[in-house]
């Protein structure tokens, strides 16, 4: 193996490296769409080394027969010219020789050049058929390296088209898809308003229903009660409020803009039992008057409903006038 | 859904306060309280102790202190026929029994010997509420000054318990007239506040009017018409020494002090009897014209920065009041309500002006409230004169006149609490509340 | 004549005292007499605050001159000007007093004449007291303008210190709002 390659060095060096320039175009992608994605390509490529070795195998076969052949008639025309040298040598040394054996010598002179020119003709004969063959040989190689070439370029065409059909059948695809999303979200959207609206007109209905019935007997029964106790609650605070008044004497630094929010806490029965001053922005008689107030009050009023009474109150000092 | 919730809620809003009352989880009430009355707090000023040997009191602080607070309208001392104890010291009193009496405000004090003339008096304020004490004070007093330490006593009481200052331990001069024979008597009298320890100062069977205390209380002004004529005097006080300082022809009259005291403004009249406002610088006797008007211009009254003058003039016809640089200058009125507005007295804070104001025929105190120009009628009288404020600008003294005799009447500003200050037999006038007494 | 002779030395008296008292046409200004817890020549009295003060003094001022002597005629024996509130302005009806009263005058440059103003009780005493100075005014006037000599007028107000009638009554108001012209 070793020794092949080393016989046939050059024709293999041409081969490889015509064949790596083409491999190498078709990784650098020349004249593809650059939106190709690269990684297509590697098994692409790899076929295509595979099968260009195989080529070349063939090739350098078919080559390295020829060369052993021409070389090997070569070879076998050079002795043989030498031969024919020899022969005129000794034949004119015989016609010298032999003059009288001319016509055996012309005989065998003449089967000797009949055999020479037919020896001649099959050579001229075989070298023309072995250029033939050889140019042949060539064409066929040339055709066959064209047509590779133009069967790759043709794959490659093939490739990107089918690679730009596949591109546009995806995006047509997408787009559908979009189209499909879109108008599947219409519809849900539809649905969805549909349904609230049906909703919305359902609880309408039923709040229409209950307010008419139900809710509304409700809230009368609440507003009655909740006036009545309001009411009643009301006029408990009046009381506290009255009483307290009666019994706040005013300083006379308790001027309008006076605002004393006291805590108070009573026990049932109305007793004061605490008294404290939150927030005052009256002056230490100001304080004094609202706290004794209070105390003044005790037992502040009892409400008519006992529900009604509040351990806590807060009572705030504003005067108006 | 959400529809109902918000009735549910403005159901709630509405009634919101009522169902949280009665809720379980229950929020306290709130009441406001928009008025007061303007009655007395009631306060129990128990007698002092007295711990001075051999020495009766010649004076009841006690009393005098609780004389003073009834006095001013806004406390109401409970008698001391109700008291169920009398403690002298802290440790002796019991809160609790004087909330039974309804007492707010409790006062106890003794008095003990701190040297030969002189006592020591400590007294002590309480919350009867609270069951705190609010004050607690001790001083140190000549015997014979008790009267004096009362009101001292009762200006700090009044002081801690209103937030005013308290005007108890300040004078008033006052004029009485009194028939004698065929004429008359007039006094000049300097008593204290409560009318008590009357000092007559000058005595004339000539007019004496229109006194004027100095601004450090030591000295009064007045005008006298010995002789037949009007003269302005002034008078130390302490050793009764007067000079005349205006002795003009025709009218001397209506000394007011400038508030430095060291000038007097004061009313003259020309020849033809125009009656003009001058000042008169008592140190050089400079006298300097101020007012220059063919009408009555009189009755000057210093605002508080001794910049300008309050003066009466008819120049409009009836009297009216109006104020002019003391430099001279324009002169502004300021008094419109009422066809009369007369001898001007400035508050303290120079913010209101006391005038008397004839109000529908009877002649009354109205005080005019410098900024927002409006009057407001404070006496009852018919012939009420002479305004003059309390040195803590609370309250206002006056002279009224019933059944043909002149007699002193008090009134706090805002009209509530009114008080008398009656001399049996004489005819008083021309009261004049005097400064804070010197310290 | 033996009553011209009383008015000449009436008159004298009256110079004599008015001199030593006021200066009639210079006015004092500043500080004038002084005096010291005593009664003074005027009949005042003065006090320091710590005396007991009561000491009366004795009433010095010679006013019961009317020794001049105008009996017979009701016109110059009428000595009181009336007024209305509030008012200088004399009033018609007591034009013939005062032109009887003019023409005595004029006729006896030599006696001279004191013209008290009054006011009643209402208002205030100093505003009162210019009232009455109004008052004297307008009769003083009024004596000048009938040629009576003007240093022969003085003119005094007292206000309403003086009433002429006590009490608090219309009665007394009128007759309080007055000028009387007194002849020392």
């Amino acid at each position: 193996m070793i020794e092949y390659l080393r016989s046939n060095a050059v024709p293999l060096g041409l081969s490889v490296a015509l064949h790596s320039v083409l491999v190498a175009l078709l990784i650098s992608g020349i004249g593809l769409p650059s939106h190709i994605q690269p990684v297509a390509a590697p098994p692409v490529v790899q076929a295509t080394v595979v099968d260009q070795e195989r080529v070349e195998e063939e090739l350098r076969q078919i080559e390295l027969a020829e060369q052993r052949e021409r070389e090997r008639r070569e070879e076998e025309l050079r002795q043989q010219q030498e031969q024919a040298e020899d022969v005129r040598r000794k034949r004119e040394q015989e016609e010298q020789q032999l003059a009288a054996a001319k016509q055996e010598r012309e005989k065998a002179e003449k089967e000797l050049a009949r055999k020479r020119e037919a020896d001649a003709e099959a050579e001229r004969k075989r070298v023309a058929d072995l250029a033939a063959k050889r140019e042949a040989d060539e064409r066929a190689e040339r055709k066959r390296e064209a047509d590779l070439k133009a069967r790759r370029e043709a794959e490659a065409e093939e490739r990107k088209r089918k690679e730009e059909a596949e591109r546009q059948r995806l995006a047509e695809l997408e787009q559908k898809r979009k189209q499909e999303e879109e108008r599947l979200a219409k519809i849900e959207q539809q649905r969805k308003q549909e349904e609230e609206r049906r909703q919305r007109e359902l609880e309408a209905q039923r709040q229409r229903e209950s307010e008419s019935l139900l809710a509304q007997q409700l809230a009368e029964e609440e507003k009655r009660v909740a006036a009545q106790r309001s009411g009643l609650l009301g006029q408990y605070m009046a009381l506290i409020r009255q009483k307290v008044e009666r019994s706040w004497i005013k300083p006379p630094s308790a001027q309008p803009g006076l605002k004393c929010t006291v805590q108070v806490s009573q026990i049932p029965g109305g007793e004061v039992v605490s008294v404290r001053v939150a927030r005052c922005n009256g002056d230490d008689a100001v304080v004094r008057s609202v706290e004794a107030a209070v105390w003044a009050a005790s037992p502040l009023p009892l409400p008519a409903d006992p529900s009604l009474f509040e351990r806590s109150l807060s009572l705030e000092f504003a005067p108006t006038e | 859904m959400r529809k109902r919730r918000s009735a549910a809620g403005a159901i709630f809003a509405l009634f919101g306060f009522a169902l949280l009352a009665a809720g379980p989880a229950r929020a306290e009430l709130r009441i406001e309280i928009t008025k007061g009355v303007s009655g007395a707090v009631p306060i129990a000023v128990v007698p002092f102790g007295w711990r001075v040997d051999g020495v009766s009191p010649a004076d009841d602080v006690a009393a005098i202190v609780a004389a003073d607070l009834a006095r001013s309208g806004r406390f109401e001392p409970m008698p001391r026929s109700q008291m169920l104890e009398t403690p002298t010291t802290g440790a002796e009193v019991d809160f609790q029994d004087w909330r039974l009496l309804n007492a707010q405000i409790l006062v106890i004090g003794q008095i003990t010997p701190a040297g030969p003339d002189s006592v020591s008096i400590q007294f002590q304020v309480f919350d009867i509420f609270r069951g705190d004490q609010i004050l607690g004070y001790r001083m140190n007093a000549p015997v014979e000054r008790l009267r004096g330490a009362s009101h001292r006593i009762a200006d700090m009481i009044f002081e801690k318990l209103t937030g005013i200052s308290g005007a108890f331990a300040t004078r008033i001069a006052y004029i009485t007239v009194d028939r004698e024979g065929d004429g008359q008597r007039y006094r000049l009298i300097v008593a204290d506040s409560d009318g008590d320890n009357p000092n007559v100062i000058a005595d004339s069977a000539d007019p004496i009017m229109s006194p004027a205390w100095s601004p450090d209380g030591r000295k009064l002004a007045y005008v006298s018409f010995e002789g037949g004529r009007s003269q302005v005097y002034v008078q130390v006080l302490r050793t009764g020494f007067r000079e005349s300082v205006s002795n003009r022809l025709g009218v001397n009259g209506a000394p007011a002090w400038h508030p430095s005291g060291k000038s007097l403004a004061l009313t003259l009249s020309e020849r033809d009897g125009n009656l003009d406002i001058y000042t008169l610088d008592l140190g050089s006797g400079r006298l300097q014209r101020v007012t220059r008007h063919s009408a009555i211009d009189t009755e000057p009254e210093w605002t508080p920065d001794g910049q300008d003058i309050l003066f009466t003039s008819d120049r409009a016809g009836g009297p009216q009041i109006y104020r002019v640089p003391a430099s001279g200058g324009d002169v502004e009125r300021i008094t419109f309500e009422g066809n009369y507005n007369a001898r001007a007295r400035i508050s303290p804070d120079g913010k209101r002006v006391a005038v008397v104001h004839n109000d529908r025929g009877n002649y009354r105190i109205a005080v005019v409230d410098l900024n927002r120009r409006s009057a407001q009628v404070l006496s009852e009288g018919r012939l009420d004169e002479a305004p003059s404020f309390a040195p803590n600008g609370a309250a206002l003294i006056y002279a009224s006149r019933r059944d043909g005799s002149g007699l002193l009447e008090t009134v706090s500003v805002d009209g509530l609490v009114r008080g008398r200050i009656s001399s049996p037999g004489s005819d008083v006038r021309e009261p004049v509340w005097s400064p804070y007494p010197p310290n | 004549m033996k009553i011209r002779l009383m008015i000449i030395l009436a008159a004298c008296a009256w110079l004599t005292a008015g001199c030593q008292t006021t200066p009639v046409d210079e006015p004092t200004t500043g500080p004038g007499t002084a005096t010291s817890g005593t009664a003074t020549d005027d009949g005042a009295q003065t006090s320091g605050i710590d005396d007991d003060g009561g000491f009366s003094g004795m009433d010095l001022d010679g006013s019961q001159a009317d020794g001049i002597g105008m009996q017979g005629d009701p016109l110059l024996e009428t000595r009181v000007i009336l007024f209305d509130y509030d008012s200088s302005e004399v009033r018609s009806d007591f034009n013939d007093v005062l032109a009887a009263h003019a023409a005595y005058l004029a006729a006896n440059p030599s006696v001279a004449v004191r013209l008290e103003g009054h006011a009643d009780e209402r208002g205030s005493r100093e505003y009162n007291i210019g009232l009455g100075e109004s008052r004297a005014q307008a009769v003083r006037r009024i004596l000048v303008l009938q040629a009576v000599e003007a240093s022969q007028i003085r003119t005094v107000s007292f206000g309403e210190e003086r009433p002429a009638m006590f009490g608090t009554s219309e009665e007394a108001w009128e007759r309080n709002r007055r000028v009387e012209i007194v002849y020392p």
